[in-house]
């Protein structure tokens, strides 16, 4: 069930009404409610994938107790073993089975040997890699004697499986949203009207910018070679704001429905076309899993408190499982090593913590050489996600050698040009709301600050207009295959 | 609580009555599904003969140029799925009929409607009743809203009427736009190479040949034809799926004897006669349908 399907407006107003208004007073109930929802929620795509969730959940559910109890460390490190092999087993099973066979057997070509493995065909449970890394944390939080274990099992299996962000983010700690479980919750009208005004960004991100550059950029990857290097470059561009208006969206949404439901999710996206340097890019960027792979991976592996030798390893490792994260292909693999290159220079040059503060703080404007940083970092991040978005790396090479070509002055050559003066201005709206909202939690919510009522309300019905006419070109979110 | 809720609904009103209004104006306007739809209906017993197929039938088989009672149930990318559903929804009062022509194009056997871009055209066909249809299916303002604005402009500004074809099913008004064979023909043809999936061939090529085996129990004859194709799309299309669907076509008929297989793809006597790359201007259409009523029993 996509969250801009009719499905969904009919399924979310039901769950509400009967989540406040019937069992309102029942934290239990509640939080069985919510399981409920979200195993409807989740199964609406395939029912199999129940299966998975339910194994992950019940797993974790009950070595994180045995190891609560236990006292020997050896005892311990063999339950923490056993939960991430469930876990990162399933993972790399329903992920990444048919990557490691197929290169397996290429390797062993290159060599003269010939191998004829049983590749097997999978479909792959959407949103795996999101509620996987939520449990494996719970659990290694939980070996790290950082949190205590849930002794609810309905209430642990709602947070695995709380619909708004089971399928695409934000990854939560069970540190900050599982005790949310455990506690009484509030209906606050404040809370309320910002989800629906998050949910209503989210919606415009995802159903105009998102949707309509996906147009654009399935025909310039699709056959590079018959677009002029002006039309590449614009479909490079649409394809920076396709995945960070989908993603980025679809977290809106998230957010916003939990909002409605009482919850509190974390901000996963911090402006992140506003960063001066690809370090602050990566602060603000899928801040979720960015500080999950910082938390349980870069940290315990020395992190920056190490020689650089160290430190170039560290960051090689976080930048590639990153990619690797993202998918089963060398392509993934590529984009997150280039990034490594980029992050490199600045943590080696101690530049990596330089802009921790809001863009252009206190100002209406940024200065000539913070929007030269801006536009340099958004130019790199734009050509790393060529890689990110073609079929091979080669292909991705191939792209963008046929960018930099004399055409790359000429008129765009693709179909549909008057859209695409369309899509431009909505793009140029988005930055404007972005820019001005900088400071708060996401890009409409400046608009609650403006005291002309008639104003907002205007605002609002234009965009629920717009969302509506562009409406139509549904396509599943970019991260759910993730 | 109650105060949001009352907010939110008096916030969603304006919405709401829009969405109603919307519904009120786009539910009466028929369109060529409807006309077709309703016609089999009423008209099914009369009918002699029944022409399927995608636009290549419905632009190229003239029905007024056949000596007996044909309609022309054809729409565009109509794959032999949905031909198949239409015949077997109205067959049992088809007493009269002798004669189905079914247009085969490159991308017939590989595309469904179910499938991909044209997901939405399924629900086109909700006024047959095929297809899987849900109850929102029913309502018109579900339908792409940029062209349900483009439908409430053409019917209420413009009084133009949605039903393309004229009232034996023929097509009556041709698309616009320009004719430049060079570059249409090769866009054509990319475009349709890239419709489908080689997976649907298991589908449509059975659904075909179960309107070919029971016509011919029935003694109804049954004429597959590949349309004609401007020289430029017929260099560009997919060659290998051209053959399959060639070779496909050509099984059938030899299987069955009351069923003729025409191929008119590289037809010569239709060079000068398209209206864009794949489809025939009203000439062509008409030497086609003599073509097709010289090889009618």
């Amino acid at each position: 069930m996509l969250f801009h399907s009719i499905e969904f407006a009919l399924f979310f107003p039901v769950v509400f009404v009967i989540y406040w208004f019937v069992l309102k007073a029942h934290l239990k109930a509640q939080n069985a409610f919510i399981l409920l929802v979200s195993y409807v929620f989740y199964g609406w795509w395939d029912y199999r994938f129940l299966l998975l969730i339910l194994t992950s959940t019940l797993v974790d559910y009950i070595i994180s107790r045995q190891l609560h109890t236990s006292q020997r460390l050896f005892e311990r490190r063999l339950l923490l073993a056993i939960s991430l092999s469930a876990n990162l087993g399933m993972l790399m099973v329903f992920k990444y089975y048919n990557f490691f066979i197929d290169n397996f057997v290429a390797a062993f070509q290159f060599f003269g040997a010939s191998l004829s493995p049983r590749s097997v065909s999978l479909i792959l449970p959407v949103g795996i890699s999101f509620y996987t890394f939520q449990t494996l944390s719970y659990t290694i939080d939980i070996f790290k004697k950082k949190i205590a274990p849930s002794s609810d099992f309905i209430a642990f299996a709602a947070f695995v499986s709380f619909f708004p962000q089971l399928v695409a983010g934000p990854i939560e700690r069970a540190k900050s949203f599982l005790p949310q479980f455990h506690q009484p919750r509030q209906f606050r009208y404040e809370a309320a009207i910002d989800g629906l005004r998050q949910i209503l960004w989210g919606l415009f991100k995802k159903v105009v910018i998102a949707d309509n550059c996906a147009e654009y950029v399935n025909m310039t990857f699709g056959e590079p070679s018959a677009y002029s290097g002006s039309a590449l470059f614009f479909g490079m561009i649409f394809f920076s704001f396709q995945i960070y208006c989908d993603f980025s969206g679809y977290s809106d949404i998230a957010i916003g429905l939990s909002k409605l439901l009482g919850f509190r999710l974390k901000q996963n996206f911090a402006f992140p076309y506003f960063s001066r340097n690809v370090a602050e890019f990566w602060r603000r960027w899928h801040i979720s899993l960015s500080t999950w792979f910082r938390d349980y991976l870069y940290i315990p592996l020395g992190g920056s408190r190490v020689n650089n030798a160290r430190k170039i390893r560290n960051t090689f490792v976080v930048f590639w499982v990153s990619g690797f994260w993202h998918g089963a292909n060398w392509t993934f693999i590529f984009w997150g090593l280039l990034h490594a290159i980029y992050f490199l220079p600045l943590l080696l040059l101690g530049q990596n913590r330089k802009y921790l503060d809001v863009t252009a703080q206190d100002r209406i404007l940024p200065s000539i050489r913070e929007l030269w940083n801006i536009s340099l970092t958004f130019t790199w991040i734009s050509v790393a996600w060529v890689f990110f978005r073609a079929d091979s790396i080669g292909n991705a090479f191939d792209y963008l050698k046929m960018l930099v070509s004399p055409s790359l002055f000429s008129v765009p050559n693709f179909e549909g040009a008057d859209s695409a003066i369309i899509l431009l201005l909505g793009i140029i709206f988005l930055l404007v709301m972005e820019w001005m909202s900088r400071k708060y939690e996401y890009g409409l919510a400046i608009i609650e600050k403006l005291p002309n009522r008639l104003l907002r309300y205007a605002i609002y019905y234009t965009l629920i207009f717009v969302i509506y006419y562009f409406n139509g070109k549904e396509q599943e979110f970019i991260y759910f295959q993730f | 609580m109650i105060f949001f809720l009352k907010r939110v609904l008096i916030f969603l009103m304006p919405i709401l009555l829009f969405v109603a209004l919307m519904e009120a104006l786009l539910q009466p306007i028929s369109n060529t599904y409807d006309y077709k739809s309703d016609y089999l209906a009423t008209n099914s017993r009369n009918v002699e003969g029944l022409i399927l197929g995608s636009s290549h039938a419905f632009y190229d088989v003239n029905p007024a140029h056949l000596s007996t009672r044909f309609f022309n149930a054809a729409l565009p990318a109509q794959t032999p799925d949905v031909d198949s559903a239409i015949l077997f929804k109205y067959i049992a009062q088809m007493k009269q009929l002798q004669t189905v022509i079914i247009s085969i194009s490159s991308f017939s056997l590989y595309q469904r409607l179910l499938e991909g871009q044209y997901n939405q055209q399924i629900k086109l066909y909700q006024p047959y009743n095929i297809g899987k249809h849900s109850p929102l299916d029913y309502l018109k303002i579900t339908n792409r809203p940029a062209s349900n604005f483009d439908i409430l402009r053409r019917v209420y500004l413009q009084q133009e009427s949605l039903v393309t074809c004229d009232t034996l099913g023929f097509v009556r008004k041709y698309k616009e736009g320009a004719k430049d064979f060079e570059v249409e023909g090769k866009k054509t043809a990319q475009r349709h190479n890239q419709m489908g999936h080689q997976m649907h061939l298991a589908i449509n090529a059975p659904a075909l040949k179960k309107i070919v085996e029971y016509c011919d129990k029935k003694g109804i004859q049954t004429i597959l034809f590949i349309p004609p194709a401007h020289v430029v799309y017929r260099q560009s299309v997919n060659a290998s799926r051209m053959d399959t669907t060639i070779e496909t076509c050509q099984s059938i008929a030899t299987q069955y004897n009351n069923c003729t297989f025409l191929n008119f793809f590289s037809d010569e006597d239709f060079e000068d006669l398209f209206e864009d790359a794949d489809h025939l201007n009203a000439a062509g259409a008409t030497i086609l349908t003599q073509k097709l009523e010289v090889k009618r029993r």
